[in-house]
């Protein structure tokens, strides 16, 4: 069945088609809700929630642009969703700080180390870098959606860099200590 | 320094380009609770509602009289769904067969090269998997290195995502036992050969799910089959026993003009048979059965003359041969017959005997009621409420009037206006209780209008009746 066919059932109710979706697509969005969301509980919450967005607008989407990058953007939504109400976001000073450069060594580092240390950011930074890095909004519209001024995303966005930086370099020590000490 | 923050920003976009995660099963149940109470508080226009009410009415109604014009008044067209269905399944079987041969080795070339990725799901805790377990591999990550082609998401590579899918699960479990028996240690080496020695009864298991999707993809037609794919049990049977009361809409008798302003009640009579009921829909079910009813109702105050002649034209809807009487007149009581006008008229065609006989007249009729009814929930919880509409079709087998009085009952004979066969137009509510997945109780009040039950003479009566139908059912 083409996605086009499978789209207009989810646009009728049919659950079946629904589940189809949700299969197609869960783990791509499960991905970007673990990288929005400060740990695997929230990640879930906001898939759940995000699903449920998807399939009560479904009928919005008109075929115009990829189905994926649609979802996308409503999983997204529903994770700022809950820190817009949460209020929490304004709770990060703006100030801009010094640049820290590193060296990085990616071959030794893991997936769900980054993603650990992703997980582990305040929650704006997580956001904007996850935004800006990952997923190619601007500092415009990462404005604008986070309600917060693009000065702001911008030194979140250093912060972000500066915390994971650090978190890399330690990593990368400490397994240079484990290939010593074995 | 620009150079090393791009650096850090790359080193997070290519590790997490095609990074995908599948979150527990539970999300998906959370999200179709969800759904599904969504789809039930959707409110239905109510002229679509009795639109297609009207619609399935009309089907039964039109469907009945052709059977019944074919002289075949029986409940077949059930039976021959499910034959139908039959068939249906078991050419899939079938197809399935005949394909396991081949997608076994398919299947074993994806199982190679599957050795290649990186596929591991969560289970117990995932959590911490996540957060913390960076020196365990086994986090909850399908990042596919031969990658392109089972991340992208065209219709194409969906089975083989799908098929990814089951066999990931399968990986789990055998992970699971693996790592019982072996520690954590061994797991990285061991649990891809695991999912390539896998029981060959299991990986043709999955194969049967694979084919079944593939088939499904394929087919235009796979509305019919995805239903029967899905666990839903679709038939069920039962018993039904019913209270009836039969009464009429208006005054009139059927039986003699002269009754038609006398009070006319009716005793409850008891009702029982089995119903079948099919399921179409989530919301829409059919159902047919079979039903043997008693109508009777009393005409009170009436007078019947009975004398041994042909003398006196029978002015009555009712033939009647017993012991040598004939009826020649009913009247409300008191007898308003000038009995000597009477007697002097038959004396004078030669006869001299006469009874007059008064109480109550009973008629009584017993059919074999044929339902064909739909029913449309409103309510699906525990307790179910539902709408039904249709019609029935009766079979008349015995039918009968009699005078009774203190002193007894006498037969006068039987009515010989009823149709043999005749029809209602059924409305009624049903509520159903789920003892568990196989076995409910139904009550079902419901009003049967009668349409046809007198060939001529019905003498401006407009039977109907009350049932509450109480059932037992098993699902399957």
């Amino acid at each position: 069945m083409s996605l086009e066919k499978l789209i207009n059932r989810c646009k009728q109710r049919d659950i079946k088609a629904q589940s189809e979706v949700y299969q197609l697509f869960a783990g791509k969005l499960f991905a970007l809700c673990l990288k929005y969301s400060k740990n695997y509980q929230e990640a879930q919450d906001n898939l759940q929630d995000g699903f449920i967005t998807i399939f009560s607008k479904i009928d919005q989407y008109q075929f115009k642009g990829s189905f994926e990058g649609w979802l996308k953007r409503i999983v997204v939504n529903t994770a700022l969703q809950k820190y817009r109400e949460k209020n929490v976001l304004n709770l990060i000073s703006d100030e801009i700080p010094d640049e820290v450069e590193v060296d990085i060594d990616e071959t030794t580092i893991s997936l769900d180390y980054l993603l650990s240390i992703i997980q582990e950011l305040p929650n704006r930074y997580r956001l904007v870098f996850n935004m800006y890095v990952l997923d190619g909004y601007s500092h415009r519209d990462i404005a604008e959606m986070l309600e917060i001024s693009e000065g702001t995303s911008k030194s979140n966005l250093s912060r972000a860099r500066q915390i994971l930086k650090k978190k890399v370099e330690k990593n990368k020590l400490e397994e240079k200590k484990n290939k010593v000490s074995e | 320094m620009m150079d090393e923050k791009k650096h850090i920003d790359r080193l997070f976009q290519e590790k997490l380009k095609d990074f995908e995660v599948f979150p527990d099963a539970e999300v998906w149940k959370n999200i179709e609770e969800q759904l599904v109470k969504k789809k039930k508080r959707r409110v239905v226009p109510l002229w679509l509602r009795l639109g297609s009410a009207a619609a399935v009415l009309l089907l039964l109604v039109g469907g009945s009289i052709w059977m019944f014009n074919s002289e075949k008044p029986t409940i077949e067209l059930p039976d021959t769904n499910s034959i139908v269905t039959d068939v249906d399944s078991q050419e899939q079987e079938g197809n399935l067969n005949k394909s396991n041969e081949l997608n076994l080795q398919k299947q074993q070339q994806d199982g190679a090269r599957r050795d290649e990725e990186i596929v591991i799901i969560p289970n117990t805790k995932p959590k911490n998997r996540i957060l913390k377990g960076t020196k365990e591999k086994n986090y909850t990550v399908a990042e596919s290195s031969a990658g392109s082609s089972s991340l992208d998401p065209t219709r194409n590579t969906k089975a083989l995502n799908e098929t990814n899918n089951t066999s990931l699960s399968k990986n789990e479990k055998v992970k699971n036992v693996k790592e019982k028996f072996d520690g954590v240690n061994s797991i990285q080496s061991t649990e891809t050969k695991m999912a390539s020695n896998a029981k060959i009864d299991e990986v043709q298991k999955n194969l049967g799910k694979k084919d079944m999707n593939e088939a499904l993809q394929e087919n235009e037609n796979s509305v019919a089959l995805l239903e029967q794919n899905s666990n839903d049990k679709k038939w069920s049977v039962g018993s039904t026993i019913a209270p009836v009361y039969f009464n009429t809409l208006s005054k009139g008798s059927p039986i003699h003009s002269a009754l038609a302003s006398n009070d006319k009640n009716s005793k409850p009579s008891l009702s029982y048979g089995v119903k079948v009921n099919y399921k179409v829909n989530d919301r829409l079910s059919l159902q047919s059965g079979i039903n043997s009813l008693d109508l009777a109702y009393q005409t009170e105050g009436v007078t019947a003359l009975i004398t041994s002649t042909n003398s006196l034209a029978n002015e009555t809807n009712i033939n009647t041969n017993v012991n040598g009487v004939k009826i020649i007149t009913l009247s409300a009581s008191p007898l308003n017959l000038n009995s000597e006008v009477l007697t002097q008229e038959l004396a004078a065609n030669g006869e001299g005997a006469f009874n007059d006989l008064s109480g109550d007249l009973n008629q009584s009729m017993s059919y074999v009621e044929i339902p064909m009814e739909a029913k449309y929930a409103l309510l699906q919880k525990k307790i179910g409420v539902n709408v039904i509409g249709g019609v029935s079709t009766y079979i008349l087998y015995r039918n009968a009037v009699d005078i009774q009085n203190s002193n007894g009952s006498v037969t006068l004979g039987e009515a010989s206006n009823l149709n043999d066969v005749n029809f209602s137009g059924n409305v009624g509510l049903d509520f159903d209780y789920k003892i568990n997945k196989k076995l409910y109780i139904n009550v079902s009040p419901m009003f049967k209008y009668q349409l046809n039950t007198f060939s001529k003479n019905d003498g401006g009566f407009k039977p109907y009746f009350l049932g509450v139908y109480t059932g037992l059912n098993f699902r399957f």
